[in-house]
């Protein structure tokens, strides 16, 4: 009896809305594997994503550090190619100075009960390109 | 208990050792590394005293000597450079773990960077690190 009383209390966590700190969407791999820059004056970047209970329209945007001022930092965009099946995403980004170093993140986007919502990079990782 | 059941249990103590050894050797490869612990999101964060804690974990090759931790944390200055603050983590050499809390920063967009620094051959030598995360700011 106790022991349900104690499941009873602890279900209604599992249906808590989805932590919006937790990043729905992520790189895939190790820091200093991915991204990876094969081919001169670009790279490549995979991962994964977990939409929220809910969510539409979820989109992945791979984000590069660009600059830094006083209104903040500044961020090159480039958008990521979706694979809903298996819940996965890639990009190439092409253009870029070769031999420079780059810290590149993931951003996504999605609708969740009609609002908008973005949940901008948690982590950046370093790529040197070639 | 008859030999049998002896044998077996000496067999299988022995095949446990074998397989923890294995494991330990499999699970720390002479590698060194340092990085945050938990998940990006998470650890770094600001608690609500405007302090800024993160913590993880470290390792020293073999060979690598006097590890020290460093929080480097993202600097915006007016010329677009980029620049970093530093500031020293404490170890545990026991657990291989590292802390830093750092008093009164901004919360605003901050990113966050550790460094291993060692000692090797007797020169000064330090790691680069590969991976920035955004510090969280609790509600």
């Amino acid at each position: 009896m106790l022991a349900t009383g104690v499941f009873l209390m602890a279900s209604p966590r599992d249906a808590a809305p989805h932590n919006l700190y937790e990043p729905a969407c992520r790189m895939d791999g190790l820091v200093g594997n991915n991204p990876k820059s094969v081919k001169a004056g670009e790279f490549e970047v995979t991962g994964t994503y977990v939409p929220p209970t809910g969510a539409t329209n979820f989109s992945v945007t791979v984000m590069i550090l660009e600059s830094i001022g006083p209104g903040g930092i500044g961020w090159a965009t480039h958008p990521a190619t979706m694979d809903a099946t298996k819940k996965t995403w890639s990009a190439t980004v092409l253009n870029q100075k070769p031999d420079s170093e780059h810290w590149v993140g993931v951003r996504c986007q999605f609708i969740l009960d009609g609002n908008q919502m973005d949940q901008p990079a948690q982590e950046l990782r370093k790529v040197r390109i070639k | 208990m008859n030999r049998r059941s002896l044998f077996g249990k000496v067999t299988g103590a022995v095949a446990l050792l074998v397989a923890g050894r294995a494991t330990a050797t499999a699970a720390e490869p002479d590698v060194p590394h340092c990085k945050f612990g938990g998940l990006a999101g998470d650890n770094p964060h600001f608690n609500k005293k405007k302090e800024l804690l993160a913590s993880g974990t470290y390792r020293l090759q073999t060979g690598m000597t006097e590890p020290k931790v460093r929080l480097r944390i993202l600097f915006a200055q007016c010329n677009n450079v980029i620049s970093w603050h530093v500031f020293p983590a404490v170890l545990d050499h026991d657990s291989k773990t590292w802390s830093v809390i750092v008093p009164d920063r901004e919360t605003h967009e901050c990113w966050v960077g550790v460094e291993l620094g060692f000692v090797r051959n007797g020169s000064d030598s330090v790691m680069e690190f590969l991976e920035l995360r955004r510090a969280r700011v609790v509600d």
